[in-house]
């Protein structure tokens, strides 16, 4: 089992590669914000700035407080935050009680109903997109997070269900059948053994979730016109006027929208990975 | 069977009410609330505007919605085909959307509004894009056009006075300034980028040659002797000349701005806002640029290409008099001169640019004033944007040598004719 | 009898979601494709104002060549980026799998493409491309690749070029994220059988890794199709569909037809178009799949 110096050494060539593949975009991102609007204009190349300055932070976290023609950037933040977490606790609730039914009972239309929820994931976002303006605008439910939770929750649910109910059926069922000797509603069967189980599962599906809602665009910025109800995509898209795209805002902007769903992909890594594995196997 | 359908959607609709409708509230204190969607372009001061219109209007409560005018478009033609309360009750209308919006009825006809009076005292090309076919539509909200900015101190270095007058004087000047090495490269560049900006280009020599987009009819004829000229001189600049930086085939109207700004052009053509980049603290040109009259060719004006926006009120709107009187307020004298005062926005009545207080602020003004009587704008048609993304791909290829102007002119006519076609 | 009813109660606010929010909304899309709301009308859900016209708007977008040119341009990307995400994932899965210092680390960075919004991905990238001050042009101009600075995203195939590699960076970890998970799965026991029968290390990989992983690759690559079928936001914030539609993707295209130029009946049936194709990207996905496993 042990290698040989020479496969070592390949191995960490290997890492090396796949760090500086991953890595350097995101340096290079980290060092532009930190660059002055005349180090981000000049034509020459330079990888470091010729003199390092925060104001691009400030300017972002003061936007839209003296100058309305820029989104107030971190009320963005805060409907995003509002946005993505309440549509994961929504999108987990309805997904984790109909995998547990799909995953433990036998009941008609079982397989036919699996097949086109996945079904539903491959229609393109953009048919959706002018009827559900149309409805939602029928119920004045436009420039409205609620609306944008709702539509992202279905958007997530068929990847959810997916997901877990492969999670559900990969727990076996002999605890289960005994709980409901003992008298077990099916409700008190799923809260106190199958969720305890499948918790990993059901933190990789949430965070599969959140980073899609937060990173969606499309309905956002159709749906959204208030500064009350845009969130960060829209506002990082609007770091622009006519023709004039300010690159120091839109990468700032870009680099604090992207810390939440760094951060919470490196902590619950473990759970993600693990979950996927386990997922896959009986997916 | 279309009785069938539309049942079925509308039982849908029902399921739908039903299941996941959440009620929405709306006031019922005799206020009236008007929504309003505009393009961020002056959006600090118009929401200072809207605090001065509520407090002289209590009954009126504005909600003022600003987007970036890239969605703009997009996100009021949304608006339009929705009802309730997505849609709004005073939009903001780009010149070219007008035969789009006002040909589907997005927008409503203010003509019997629009006094003698009015038309008289406002600048022509203002109110010039509100109109379509015999009605007008709206209200101008501020002038702007592509004006022309020249170097002075470098323009002296190499023996002139004064702004050259025609294209032909232009190609001198600039082959001059680049071969006394006044200007380290070509003596301009241009935003001729496959963007919006290249049609209204286009637009500026088209009109300095003496052509028209549209003739009294309504009918392209941009492939005019005059728009063949154009367009040839457009090329022979780049390519045989070499007095226009080659790299303007991607530039847009930031990057030109920034190259004259840096002291590396002694030309450039662009929008109004540019005054105030030039002559800010950060510019290597500050103090050393006037506005001139764009150059021209055949004797004949020496026009330009416009690019104003208005408001106008939607058939949608519940309160259309409330609407139409927030509208006249943001055009109304007082509040246009303080636009010009506070945002450097160039008012739509004439004699605003006599206004000693506004000249003393804008040393510029009056010569923009003198551009601002020779104008062309970009032909309105009912498809322009489907129209606009094809002609710009023609002009393209005809500044990068790939074909010769009259068929690319020939060919977009033929486009325009098929986006002109209305309902 | 509750026992009976019991797990469709379950399945209740999954249903109503998707109902309508996704089924409802379909079935209106494909009702639009069938009518003729070219500009003219504005109001949609206005039944008097409908007026059925059979294929016809399906018949308008097959005969459109800026249909047949952006389904070109979806195909080549699909299959270029989705290609190089799988190789290139399953290169880092492998090299990630192996024992080295500091692995829960680099397995944690390697993450951070993946987590990043593909709106910002879309940003970062137009500013390493940009024609002026970006990074890649700079290096490029450098190196000697291009003569001084040029204009990439401004010329057809180079724009296309640029969007693809924008779209490779980010979802290659998703693919490393995934097949790195199934990896660590595996059995261990049946790698030393074959290192005691000899096997070389290609030999393993295409004999024992590559099958076992199957369905992890299956799954990857259908959803890494989907997505890259559908993709719009990195076009609409790099390109435009620019220049001259050599970046229009078939969802851009949609977006377009609809949202700028008012055509909401094309723009309905290219749709439907789409669903259809992404529909035979599963059927023959599955099958492969299926015919591998029994």
């Amino acid at each position: 089992m042990e290698r040989t110096k020479n496969q070592q050494f390949f191995i960490y060539l290997g890492v090396i590669a796949v760090m500086i593949f991953t890595l350097a975009p995101i340096i290079l991102l980290i060092i532009a914000t930190l660059s002055s609007g005349q180090d981000l204009n000049s034509k020459t190349l330079h990888f470091l700035p010729s003199h390092w300055t925060l104001k691009n932070f400030t300017d972002i976290f003061t936007a839209g407080s003296n100058d309305a023609s820029v989104p107030p950037f971190m009320q963005a933040l805060k409907n995003s935050i509002i946005v993505s977490l309440s549509t994961t606790v929504l999108t987990l609730i309805i997904a984790i009680l109909a995998s547990y039914a799909i995953s433990r009972f036998r009941f008609k239309g079982q397989n036919g109903l699996l097949m086109s929820t996945l079904g539903f994931r491959m229609v393109p976002e953009i048919a959706l997109l002018i009827p559900l303006f149309v409805i939602f605008a029928r119920f004045g439910a436009i420039n409205n997070l609620s609306s944008l939770i709702l539509i992202y929750t279905a958007f997530n649910l068929p990847f959810a269900i997916w997901m877990l109910q492969g999670f559900f059926r990969s727990i076996p069922k002999s605890m289960e059948e005994s709980a409901y000797l003992d008298g077990v509603s099916s409700l008190g069967v799923l809260i106190r053994f199958i969720l305890p189980i499948s918790l990993s599962g059901i933190i990789a599906t949430g965070i599969f979730v959140l980073l899609a809602s937060w990173d969606e665009f499309m309905f956002a910025s159709i749906f959204t016109s208030t500064y009350d109800s845009k969130t960060i995509t829209v506002a990082i898209s609007e770091f622009s006027k006519r023709g004039m795209v300010n690159f120091g805002m839109q990468i700032t902007g870009g680099l604090i929208a992207s810390l939440p769903p760094i951060v919470l992909a490196l902590l619950f890594q473990k759970f993600i990975v693990s979950g996927l594995s386990e997922g896959s196997e009986k997916g | 069977m279309k009785k069938l359908l539309s049942l079925l959607f509308v039982l849908v609709l029902i399921f739908v009410t039903t299941g996941c409708s959440s009620g929405n509230g709306s006031d019922g204190n005799g206020k009236v609330t008007i929504r309003v969607i505009s393009s961020d372009d002056f959006a600090d001061f118009r929401k200072e505007a809207v605090k001065e219109f509520e407090k002289e209007n209590p009954n009126i409560k504005v909600k003022l919605e600003s987007v970036a005018y890239d969605q703009l478009h997009d996100k009021e033609l949304a608006s339009f085909n929705a009802s309730g309360d997505a849609a709004y009750d005073v939009v903001d209308v780009d010149e070219m959307w007008t035969a789009e919006y006002a040909d589907s009825a997005f927008i409503q006809p203010v003509t019997d509004k629009m006094t003698d009076t009015i038309k008289k005292e406002l600048v022509p090309a203002s109110l010039n894009i509100t109109k379509y076919k015999k009605d007008y539509y709206g209200f101008p909200m501020f002038n702007d056009t592509y004006f022309f900015y020249y170097n002075v101190d470098m323009l002296k270095k190499a023996g002139y006075n004064a702004p050259p007058s025609t294209w032909d004087e232009f190609t001198e000047m600039s082959k001059k300034l680049q071969n006394k090495g006044i200007t380290k490269g070509p003596a301009s560049a241009w935003g001729w980028g496959a963007s919006e900006g290249l049609v209204g280009y286009f637009g500026e020599f088209l009109g300095s040659f003496g052509g028209q987009f549209l003739d009294n009819n309504g009918k392209p004829v941009f492939n005019s002797k005059e728009g063949v000229q154009a367009l040839q001189y457009m090329r022979d600049s780049i390519r045989k000349d070499k007095i226009i930086a080659d790299a303007s085939t991607g530039y847009n109207d930031r990057q030109i701005l920034d190259a004259f700004k840096n002291g590396k052009t002694a030309f450039v053509s662009g929008w109004s806002f540019y005054w105030n980049e030039l002559n800010a603290d950060d510019s290597a040109v500050k103090g050393k640029v006037k506005v001139g009259l764009v150059p021209s060719a055949n004797g004949s004006e020496h026009k330009t290409a416009t690019g104003s926006m208005y408001l106008a009120v939607t058939p949608q709107s519940e309160h259309q008099d409330a609407a139409w009187k927030f509208i006249k307020f943001l055009g109304s004298k007082k509040i246009q001169k303080e636009q010009s005062l506070k945002a450097g926005a160039l008012p739509v009545w004439q004699d605003l640019y006599k206004d000693p207080e506004l000249k003393k602020n804008h040393p510029a003004l009056e010569d923009m004033g003198k551009q601002l009587q020779y104008t062309i704008s970009r032909p309105s048609l009912v498809g322009y944007n489907e129209f606009s993304k094809d002609f710009q791909i023609l002009l393209q290829q005809v500044l990068l040598g790939k074909k010769d102007p009259k068929t690319a002119l020939d060919n977009a006519v033929k486009k325009a004719k098929s986006a002109s076609k209305t309902n | 009898m509750i026992k009976k009813i019991r797990p469709y109660v379950y399945l209740v606010p999954a249903f109503l979601v998707i109902l309508c929010v996704t089924l409802a909304p379909i079935l209106y899309s494909i009702f639009i494709s069938f009518i003729d709301l070219t500009k003219n009308v504005h109001k949609l859900d206005n039944p008097n104002l409908w007026s059925f016209i059979g294929f016809t708007n399906y018949i308008n977008v097959l005969k459109d060549s800026v249909f047949w040119n952006s389904l070109v341009k979806t195909i080549i990307f699909t299959v270029v980026t989705v290609g190089f995400e799988f190789i290139l994932g399953l290169a880092i899965a492998l090299i990630l799998n192996e024992k080295f210092r500091a692995r829960g680390l680099v397995r944690g960075l390697m993450l951070i493409p993946w987590a990043l919004p593909t709106i910002v991905n879309a940003v970062l990238w137009k500013w390493f491309y940009d024609a002026d001050h970006g990074t890649i042009t700079g290096l490029l101009a450098h190196l000697g690749f291009t003569d001084g600075y040029s204009n990439i995203l401004s010329h057809t195939t180079s724009a296309l070029i640029a969007i693809m590699t924008a779209d490779i960076w980010k979802n290659t970890a998703f693919v490393a994220l995934i097949l790195l998970a199934a990896l660590q799965s595996l059995p261990k026991d049946i790698y030393e059988a074959a290192k005691v029968d000899g096997a070389k290390p290609f030999q393993r990989l295409f004999s024992i890794t590559i099958p076992l992983l199957a369905p992890a690759i299956l799954v990857a690559l259908i959803i890494r199709t989907m997505e890259a079928f559908k993709a719009f936001d990195i076009v609409y914030i790099m390109t435009g569909g620019g220049p001259g539609g050599g970046t229009q993707l078939l969802s851009f295209l949609a977006y377009q037809q609809s949202m700028v130029f008012g055509n909401f009946s094309y723009g309905a049936a290219l749709a439907q178009i789409m669903s259809i194709f992404t529909m035979i990207f599963a059927v023959i996905y599955i099958r492969i799949f299926y015919k591998d496993r029994g």
